[in-house]
Order: C-alpha cells, then structure tokens, then sequence
C-alpha cells in the first residue's frame, strides 16, 4: 500500500505551470525574437547613455569637416554642415525611441480604456462609442495627422499626441473585442455574482485576460508610429533642425544619397534594423503567447 | 442584406457629414488664410479677393453656403490657390491616378504577402518559414522613402531597366507599387501565416486528410477560404492607410495623382482643396470598407447580417 | 477471414513537457464483418491506436515507434503518403467525435461529400453528387437534395454527424472507425447513431472499429471488447465474456461504475486515482496505484497474459481469482 500511495504523492508534488510561464518559455525558444529583444535594450540603454557617449553635440557645426565620409574623428562620417553623424544618430535614436514609445502610450491608454468601457457595457453606450470608432476610422490617418501638424504648428509635443491620437482607433476595436468574447465567459458572471463591482471587474479580471494580443498590438505599434514620425519628415511636417529623429535624419540623406550615401545609409539602416527588431520581437511574442500552440 | 447595405450607406453619408464639418471648422481655426502667403497685395485687392471668396461673410453662413454646394450639387468649390480650378477637376485628373497606384499596390500586397504567408505556415518553424517571414519583414522596417529613392537608383540609374519617375505606361507602374505595397505584404503575409496556422490546427483538416484528399486540394480548397478570412478583415483598413502613403510615394515618383496635392494645399491653406480632397477619400474608404465586409459575409457562411 | 492484424504498436509523442509514450504494444486482430469495441480513459491510447493505422497522427511530435498494421498483406505503418491516401476514405474510413468542427464550416456539404468520391472515382460531378444525395437519404437526412446545398452549421448535431457518417461510406470502405461517434452528442441521439452504424453495417458489410470510454456503448453493437488502459491493451475477449466475468481489475471497476436502473446503491462506483503519467517510464502494472487488488508484486512486475475462454485475455497477476 505505501507505495501505491507513494505514487500517488509523486504525481501530485509537480508544479504547475501558468499561462505567462509557458509563455516566456515559448518566446525564450524562439532565438531571432529574443535576439531582437536583446538588440532593443541594447539600442535602449546606448540611447539612454547618448549624452555621455557622443563624442560631439548634435549641432556642432563645422565648416571645414563638411560633407565627409566615415573616419576615425567621425565615425559615420558628417553631413553638408560638418555635424558629425554618429552623435546626431545616436541623438535620433533617442528621440525616435521616445516618439514610438511616447505616442504608443497614448494609443494604449486611450484604446484600453475606451475598447475595455465599450465592450463591458455593451448595448448603447458600446454603440455610440464605436460609431465614434467608425467615424473617426474613416479619416484617411495621413490626412489627418498632416492637417493637424500644418494647422497647430510643429511642436514635438504635439506631435507626439497626434500621432498618438488617430492611433488608439485599432487598439480600442482589439481590446473590444476581447473582452466582448471574455465577458461571457462562466469566471466573470462568477466574480458578478459574488457582488463584485464593476471597476473591479474590468480592470481585476477582464484587462489581465485581455491582455495577451493587447500586448503584441502595442509591440507592434511602436515600430510603426516611429515609420509615421519618419513620413512626417520627409513631408517637412516631423521633427524640426537642430533637433532630429532617425526618420529626419534618413529623409535629409535621401536627398542626398548619390553624393554621400553613408547619410542615409547609417541613420537608415539603424532605423531598418531598430523597426526590424522590433516587428520581429512583436511576432515572438504573438507566437509565445497563443495558448492553443501548446505543443 | 439590402436593409442592411441602405443602413451602411446612409451611416456612410452620415459620417462624411460629420467629417466635413469637423474638417470644415478645424482648418478655419488655423492661423492664416488663403490669400496672406502672396506677394504684397494691396490691401484693396486682397479685401476683393476675399469678398469674391466670400471670406468675409461669417463663418456659419460660409459653412452653408459649403455644405449645399457638396450635398446638392456635388460641387466641392474652386481652388483658392489655382483660381481657374474647381476641386472637382483636380479630383477628376488625379483620382484614376490615384486609384490604379493603389489597385496595383494592393496587387503586389496581396500576391507577395499571402504566398509568403501560405509559404510559411506550412513550413512552420523551419528555416523556409523564417527566411520567408523575414523577408516580408523587410517591407515593414524600410521605409518607403528609402526604398523608393534605392530602386530608382539601382533599377533606374544603375541597371537603366525601369523608368524613375512619372505615370505613363505598365513599366512605370512597377516601382511605386513595390514600393508602396511592401509594408502591407508584410502584414498580409503575417496574418496570413496566422490564419492558415490556425486552420491547419482545425479537426476538419484532419477529416479531409481521412478521406484521402491530395495535400493541393486541402491547400487550396479547404485551407484557403478560412484562412484569408483575417487578410480580407485587414484589406479595408490597408486600403485606407495606402491612401495615405500614397502621398510620399507620389512625390518621390513624380506621380500626378490626389496625393500630391494634399500636403501643399494644407500648407497653402487652400481650404477647400484640403477639405475636398478629405471628404472625398473618406467617403471612399467608407464605401471600400462596405465592400470589404459584404466580400466577407460571402467568405464566411457563418456570418450574416440578416439579424 | 482477417481483414487487419496490428502487431505491437508503439506510438510516442516528443513534447517539450518530455516524451509521452501514449501507446506501448498494441497487438490485436479483426476479422472480416465484426466489430471491434475499443474502450479506456481519455488518454488511454485508443484515438492514438486508431489514426496511427491510417498515418493520421502528427509526426512530429508524435513517432510511430514500432509496429506493423497488415491490411490485405500491406503494412498500413510503412505506406509512403501517396499510397495511404489512395487507402483512406476509400478501404478505410473514419469517423471523429465532434462533428462540429469535424466539417469545414466554409464548404458545402455537397462539396464535402463529392470531393471524397472525386478523389478515388473517376466519375463525372453529376454522379457524384447524385450519388451523395442517395447516401444522405440513406443515413436519415431528410429532403436531401435541398439540404445537400447547405452549410455544415444550418444542420443540428445529430444531422451532422449523420452526414460524416455518410460521408466516410460513399466509397464502401471495407473498414470503418468511428472515433467516439456520440460523445459529443445527446443521449437520445446517441441511440439513432448506432443503430444507423448497425444497420449500415449489416446493408454494406463493413467491419467496425468502435472507439469509446462508455462500456454502455459497446454492449449493445460490438461482439469483441478491448479495453485499454496507459497505451495497453489489459484485457480482450468476445462482448459477452467479459461483460459476464471480467478478468481485469480496470474491467471490473469500469463495469461497476455504468450506473444501473436497478441497483439500490444512491452513490455512483468511480474508479479512485488518476491514470499515469506516460512521460514517466512504468514499473509494474501501471493500473497498480488504483487498484483494489495488488499485490507488491505488481508494482514491481508488469503482469503475463492469461488466457481463458475463447479469444479472452487479461494481463492481470490476479486474474485466475477474479
């Protein structure tokens, strides 16, 4: 009998695991996204450190260093002022980081907090809210986006809101739709029942269960509302001279590609590899967390 | 259905509505008007200009006097930049550009990202799927205004086989549709891989594979139809941000389609140009976007609007 | 005359979890015209049994490990893909638990049956979807040649499973497997299910694989019984022998928890315990930890075959006293 029980003893002592652990476990697996994690908190932690690793500022001009390419005083070479191209990446790299990550935190508050609202109260108020959906989704974005910036001027500020602004639309629609489909699930009308209030509700149970693709969208948005800031550049309509963003610094070399293509090629490439990363990151992490790939 | 098609049109003129007048009062606000980037005007001459506008009239009147123009007689109003030009024909010249540089960029989108999806779905996690995958992820992380200029110089310059710029025949077409294309080929491509992955997974592939069907015919005829139900979800909003792309890729190419207009005009404060142009496209995404969801209720028999 | 004889099956699957060896030396023979109950615990192995003949499991992660399946002399298992498909739905058919996501919703159910006789006939689609229609009148479907047209979701469970069930006949197979054809349906509908199976059987002549965890199902429509448990088969023997006296400990706690009409108990027999897990090598009799009867030898020692009435066995070390 002892060991029959033994058995049965042995069986029970195993951990479970949760849904996040398998995740991470899952998306550890998948060696291209973890190395494009890697590479963003690399990119993250040297933008961070840009002011103390620049070897100039990102406006020193100099006449006599124009237009030349990569050396050893300049490492990606300088632009048709003089100013040295590395210190200006570096400098883009930081603004265009805090630009998708900035604006993508405007999407996310306002696409949860509408999309989780619209899709627990159902009925009219989820009507009325995603006619608002509807309506402003018909807005060609571009159009949008450039006659805000021509009509409130060039503020960076400002640039991150609107951009932000017209983007929260999709996220809103996926975290509807979420929770729309978990609501009805039997754990909700429990925790109801047992009296739980409705604030409780949405942001205790719904919102972590919700969670998942709301995760991926947002890792996927960054990348894109950084290639938006980079189009509003090359309009004219991005960030303005002295300062710059990868995008500005890659729309300027564009100009000029033939003559000194590292211009374009550097804050390019860094840009490329920097949005590569990224998508690919936002895709590991789709696949790591569907449950239904268990096997 | 045709009550469910009336209720979607008549929601469709409703929003065009709103947008117009959001639009309408939004670039009023701005600071400047049509006629203060000319070079110095006499105050008297200006004063006319802006009567024959009728810029002096207060702003709801004007409104008015906007909105029974487009509502009843279609009429989008002159330019106030090119003064011999209504909107309308701007639209009428630009529009059919416009719209085959989209068609053939969707083309491209369509073709590319969903046999790169289909590629890669089934080959999952090896090599192929990666290489596959990675390759539309190109599309996503180089913008197009470097991708652009890099084909014009390497297809156009260098190898001499593609023309850079301008609109005038099938090989001109090439260029821009890739490179307008790209960003959404890779979107396509992921929810394309994404959807046939969760197809493969279904039981009633298992029972078409029981009943000794050949791997092409379950590619094609069982996966497929259930699988590209996301892509279509997708190629309405697709749409509607191609539109906006389509701005930098006509300057870069020197397309003569609505695109190039939008950003001077806006500059300009060339209202109804601006305005014209927005309540134009935004009535087509609407429209486009109806299409789409009545495509996919014919996709997916489960769905129906009749309730 | 034996119309399949599969010879020690060893089927794994290789999971990040470990690898789960789901089943582990199935051997049994089938006769022309029986039918063949396979009955166990989800996670017994009896699915797995069944698609591995057809080479519809997985691989990977799963692994045909060892084994031969001999169909007319041919060994299912070794089959390269173009030769098997030529056999599935066609020699031999298969039925699935839930019918619901058995069909695809986006097809036909006209498309869904005439694409299996298109495959393997060379007949024209008139033919074919006539011939369709005359099945699904066969198995029940009324107005058929309306309903043909419609979609899997426009019919009720019961309906649709009838149509797999037509579906897996139109080419006559000569074998049928039908994976828990009612689990998934209502009881009452359960009924209609497998007196069609019974009749269509007795019309057509196929020989019939049941696979199902309700030893109810069986009594009524298999002759032969194997009951399976962890990847094995523990006991075999003709439907009345074993019903009569079981000789395996897991038989007996199965059959002692079909609740009963006319038993006076108020509380239902279960079987206490959980199977093992398969990812574990075994020692001894795996059913050991959840049996009333073992002995110490059985968690050391995996049990001999003992054999009695004709065809019957049991892998028990206690079987003789049961």
């Amino acid at each position: 009998m002892t060991n029959k029980e033994a058995l049965v003893e042995e069986k029970y002592a195993e951990a479970g695991t949760s849904l996040w652990q398998d995740a991470w476990k899952r998306l550890l697996k998948n060696r291209m996204a973890v190395a494009s994690g890697a590479f963003i908190l690399l990119t993250a932690a040297l933008s961070l450190l840009s002011p103390l690793i620049s070897p100039y500022e990102v406006d020193t001009v100099n006449y006599s260093a124009i237009g030349q390419g990569p050396s050893f005083a300049h490492f990606f070479g300088t632009d048709v002022l003089g100013r040295d191209l590395f210190s200006r990446c570096l400098f883009g790299l930081r603004i265009s980081l805090a630009i998708g990550v900035t604006s993508t935190l405007v999407t996310f508050v306002i696409g949860v907090v509408w999309g989780a609202v619209s899709g627990y109260f159902g009925g009219k108020i989820d009507s009325l809210m995603m006619r608002i959906v509807d309506i402003l989704y018909a807005l060609p974005y571009m159009f949008f986006v450039i006659v805000l910036m021509t009509v409130f001027g060039r503020n960076i500020l400002l640039l991150f809101a609107a951009i932000g602004a017209v983007s929260w639309l999709t996220m809103a629609r996926i975290v509807r739709g979420q929770v729309m489909s978990i609501r009805k699930k039997e754990f909700i009308e429990a925790a109801v029942s047992c009296g739980v209030g409705h604030r409780a509700i949405i942001f205790r149970h719904l919102i972590p269960n919700a969670l998942g693709p709301i995760i991926v969208y947002v890792t996927l948005m960054v990348p894109r509302l950084i290639l938006v800031e980079a189009f509003l550049s090359f309009l004219g309509l991005g960030v303005q001279a002295p300062l710059a963003s990868l995008g500005s610094l890659t729309s300027d070399g564009a100009q000029g590609m033939e003559l000194y293509p590292w211009l374009i090629l550097f804050p390019g490439g860094i840009l490329a590899v920097l949005l590569f990363a990224l998508n690919y990151l936002g895709d590991g992490l789709r696949d790591a967390l569907d449950p239904k790939m268990k096997l | 259905m045709l009550h469910y098609i009336l209720k979607r049109f008549s929601g469709a003129l409703l929003v065009v509505f709103i947008i117009t007048t959001f639009s309408f009062f939004m670039i009023r606000i701005a600071p400047g008007g049509p006629f203060d980037k000319e070079k110095d005007i006499p105050a008297e001459i200006k004063k006319n200009i802006e009567k024959k506008y009728h810029l002096d009239e207060p702003l709801y009147k004007q409104y008015w006097r906007y909105i029974s123009g487009v509502l009843f007689r279609f009429d989008l109003g002159p330019s106030y930049k090119y003064p011999n030009r209504d909107v309308n024909e701007f639209i009428a010249l630009g529009f059919p550009v416009s719209m085959q540089l989209a068609f053939f960029s969707m083309v491209y989108a369509l073709l590319v990202g969903i046999g790169a999806g289909l590629f890669a779905a089934l080959r999952q996690n090896t090599r192929w799927d990666y290489a596959a995958m990675g390759f539309a992820m190109i599309g996503v992380s180089i913008p197009n205004f470097v991708m652009g200029p890099l084909f014009q110089l390497f297809f156009g310059v260098k190898l001499g086989w593609l023309p850079i710029g301008g609109w005038e025949g099938p090989l001109h077409y090439i260029l821009p549709s890739i490179t307008l294309g790209s960003i959404y080929a890779a979107s396509i491509a992921r929810l394309t891989r994404g959807g046939i992955l969760e197809i493969v997974r279904q039981d009633f592939i298992r029972t078409a594979r029981a009943k000794g069907l050949k791997e092409r015919v379950i590619i094609f005829r069982h996966m497929l139809k259930g699988g590209l139900l996301p892509v279509v979800s997708y190629i309405g909003p697709a749409a509607a941000f191609m539109i906006g792309g389509s701005i930098v890729i006509e300057k870069i190419f020197d397309i003569p389609g609505l695109g190039r207009h939008f950003v001077q005009s806006a500059l300009n404060r060339d209202y109804t140009l601006t305005l014209g142009l927005t309540i134009f496209l935004s009535f087509l995404i609407l429209f486009f976007n109806l299409a789409v969801d009545l495509f996919y209720t014919w996709l997916d028999p489960r769905v129906s609007y009749d309730e | 005359m034996t119309l399949l004889k599969v010879e020690n099956l060893h089927v794994s699957f290789h999971t990040p979890d470990g690898t789960f060896r789901a089943v582990n030396g199935v051997s049994f023979t089938l006769q022309q015209g029986a039918t063949l109950g396979i009955v166990g615990e989800s996670g017994s192995g009896k699915s797995i049994t069944s698609l591995s003949l057809m080479q519809l499991v997985p691989c990977p992660p799963g692994s045909i490990d060892a084994g031969t399946a001999l169909y007319n002399g041919i060994d299912l298992l070794s089959l390269p893909e173009e030769k098997i498909a030529k056999l599935r739905g066609n020699d031999i058919a298969m039925i699935f638990q839930d019918p619901m996501t058995s069909l695809n919703p986006f097809l036909k159910i006209s498309r869904q049956l005439t694409e299996t006789l298109e495959a393997h006939q060379d007949i024209s689609s008139s033919e074919a979807l006539q011939r369709s229609i005359d099945m699904l009148e066969l198995v029940g479907i009324p107005e058929a040649r309306k309903r043909i047209h419609d979609y899997p979701h426009q019919f009720s469970g019961g309906m649709r499973q009838r149509v797999m069930i037509a579906m897996s006949l139109l080419c006559k197979p000569k074998l049928l497997i039908a994976d828990e054809p009612t689990t998934a349906l209502d009881v009452t509908i359960q009924a209609q299910i497998l007196e069609l199976i019974q009749k269509l059987r007795e019309e057509l002549g196929t020989t019939v694989i049941l696979i199902t965890h309700d030893l109810g199902v069986v009594a009524g429509t298999c002759d032969h019984v194997a009951v399976m448990y962890a990847g094995k088969i523990v006991e075999y023997g003709k439907t009345e022998d074993i019903f009569a006296h079981p000789r395996h400990p897991y038989t007996k706690g199965l059959l002692a928890s079909l609740p009963r009409l006319d038993a006076e108990k108020e509380q239902l027999t279960s079987i206490p315990g959980q199977p093992p897990d398969m990812s574990k090598p075994l020692q001894g009799c795996p059913f050991a930890p959840r049996c009333q009867y073992a002995l110490e030898k059985c968690c050391k020692l995996f049990p001999d075959t003992f054999s009695f009435e004709e065809e019957h066995y049991s892998l028990c070390w206690k079987a003789n006293e049961l």
